[in-house]
């Protein structure tokens, strides 16, 4: 474990020095800022609009750390076989994909946290001051738990990119295998609806076999967006709520593991 | 002019991965520019404006804006189909919302005439908590102003007997005296048409042929009459 833990503060420190990151955390934590200005350019609910924009934003921001910076670090390790440095120390093949890991999620979790004091700040003092005759209510009990799952929903796209990682040979076919993996995974249950509908009476039985293929074995992101949700105060019960984070881990446990099992085995020259 | 072509729905919805609801933001904002932005809307750019609010709704269904815009303006922009479309779909996912069956409720009755769709539309708005007052008044109103005085009672009765607050009490017993007053009236000169042929010129021409002892006094302070297309109405409109 201490190992792990070495490794992933190792790995967040490393992801805290990228330019980038910084450019991207301060330009979110800015449009959280004045989600509320931007809002008002819409009409009637302008409240809706900013809570959209606020938790749209977190979630782009969780996205560029889990898709891109995950893969770039990962990719980095290996381009200048800094990852030599760390295997030939009592270190397994099996902690290195751990404790990046958890050194990614810690990164993306404290940029997220961060971004999402901001935005409650802001919802907050935008709620207050908002001049709409009929405002509505807001679920902030809801926001916290929707922004839980926004958690897992990144810490899932950071272990398909640590999974992707762990056998593609440059950073850029992991990033772009991780993101149609999240593209999928974002639409699973939208292609389930349009086959579902008239329009799947036209699509051919081989086509909606591979897509129950994919709905079975890929992750259904989408299960853990729960912004909408947050946003309309609507109901889910306690127990759909706990099946759904279940859900989440278990596809996070067996990608990390799956990830371990290739990399232990991946012939590095 | 119409503006730039929609994405079809399914491809919006494809496109939008996990931000279907910005995206819906995104399409109610353009819709109210292009209505903004425009004096007169052609038919062509009101089909627009339709499509446009149509998609905003398919992104988030939950979202109250592309009803209450599809309501407000399309039905003047000669898409009361679309506006109804998108509205029935509404009831489903914001079944709180008494405004979505009041404005299915008015498209029925001002551009399709269905007076009867409307009422029901109507009655149903005006079971939620939080709707207007006056609702309860201007169905009863309704009905008894097109023809349907027995329906515009039995409603009347089934909410005096739902309602406890005395004020609404003081004002729906009022409305359903007069109601019964407009019924009674009608249902007389119905009857002198059965004996003469012919509805009677004035409500005197009931009394001074027999048919009634006397006109009663509307509760409105107003004067029962009757009307070019034969009905009994009163000159206060039951206000």
């Amino acid at each position: 474990m201490a190992k792990i833990w070495t490794l992933a503060v190792m790995t967040f420190y490393e992801g805290m020095r990228e330019r980038v990151f910084l450019g991207v955390l301060v330009f979110i934590l800015f449009l959280l800022l004045i989600s509320g200005i931007l809002a008002q350019l819409s009409i009637g609910n302008t409240l809706k609009v900013t809570q959209d924009i606020g938790l749209g934003g977190l979630n782009i921001l969780g996205l560029f750390i889990a898709l891109f910076l995950s893969t770039q670090l990962m990719a980095k390790d290996l381009d200048k076989k800094t990852v030599y440095l760390v295997l030939c120390r009592p270190v397994s093949r099996g902690q290195y994909i751990f404790g990046k890991f958890v050194g990614l999620a810690f990164l993306n979790a404290l940029a997220l946290v961060a971004g999402f004091v901001l935005f409650l700040l802001a919802l907050f003092f935008f709620s207050a001051t908002s001049d709409l005759i009929n405002p509505p209510v807001i679920a902030w009990g809801k926001h916290i738990v929707a922004f839980l799952f926004l958690l897992l929903q990144m810490f899932l796209v950071t272990a398909i990119a640590v999974f992707f990682s762990s056998f593609a040979s440059n950073g850029l076919i992991s990033f772009f295998f991780t993101l149609i993996v999240y593209f999928i995974g974002c639409n699973l249950n939208n292609v389930k609806l349009i086959l579902e509908s008239k329009i799947g009476e036209n699509i051919s039985p081989s086509l909606k076999g591979i897509f129950s293929f994919a709905y079975w074995t890929l992750p259904n992101i989408s299960l853990l967006d729960l912004k909408s949700w947050a946003v309309h105060d609507m109901t889910l019960s306690v127990a759909e709520l706990g099946l759904r984070f279940a859900y989440g881990t278990f596809f996070i446990a067996a990608l990390l593991f799956l990830a371990a099992s290739i990399f232990s085995r991946r012939e590095l020259s | 002019m119409t503006a730039s072509p929609l994405p079809k729905r399914e491809f919006g919805r494809l496109a939008s991965g996990e931000f279907t609801s910005l995206s819906s933001d995104y399409f109610v904002l353009r819709a109210a520019i292009f209505y903004g932005s425009h004096v007169n809307l052609d038919s062509e750019q009101g089909k627009w404006l339709g499509d446009a609010l149509k998609l905003a709704r398919y992104l988030d269904p939950y979202y109250a804006e592309p009803y209450w815009m599809a309501g407000a303006v399309l039905p003047w922009l000669g898409q009361p189909d679309t506006a109804l479309d998108i509205l029935l779909k509404g009831e489903k996912y914001k079944p709180e919302d008494w405004k979505i069956p009041f404005n299915i409720g008015f498209i029925y009755y001002y551009f399709k005439q269905d007076i009867q769709k409307a009422a029901e539309y109507f009655q149903k708005a005006s079971s939620f908590s939080d709707s207007p007052a006056y609702l309860p008044m201007l169905i009863s109103r309704l009905y008894s102003k097109h023809g349907r005085g027995n329906m515009a009672v039995a409603f009347l009765q089934r909410l005096l007997g739902d309602t406890k607050d005395p004020l609404l009490r003081k004002k729906l017993s009022k409305r359903l005296k007069a109601l019964k007053m407009l019924n009674y009236l009608q249902t007389i000169a119905q009857d002198f048409k059965k004996e003469y042929g012919r509805y009677p010129e004035t409500l005197d021409e009931m009394t001074q042929r027999g048919f009634v002892k006397e006109i009663p006094r509307d509760p409105y302070g107003g004067e029962f009459y009757i009307t070019d297309e034969n009905r009994v109405w009163s000159t206060s409109k039951l206000r």
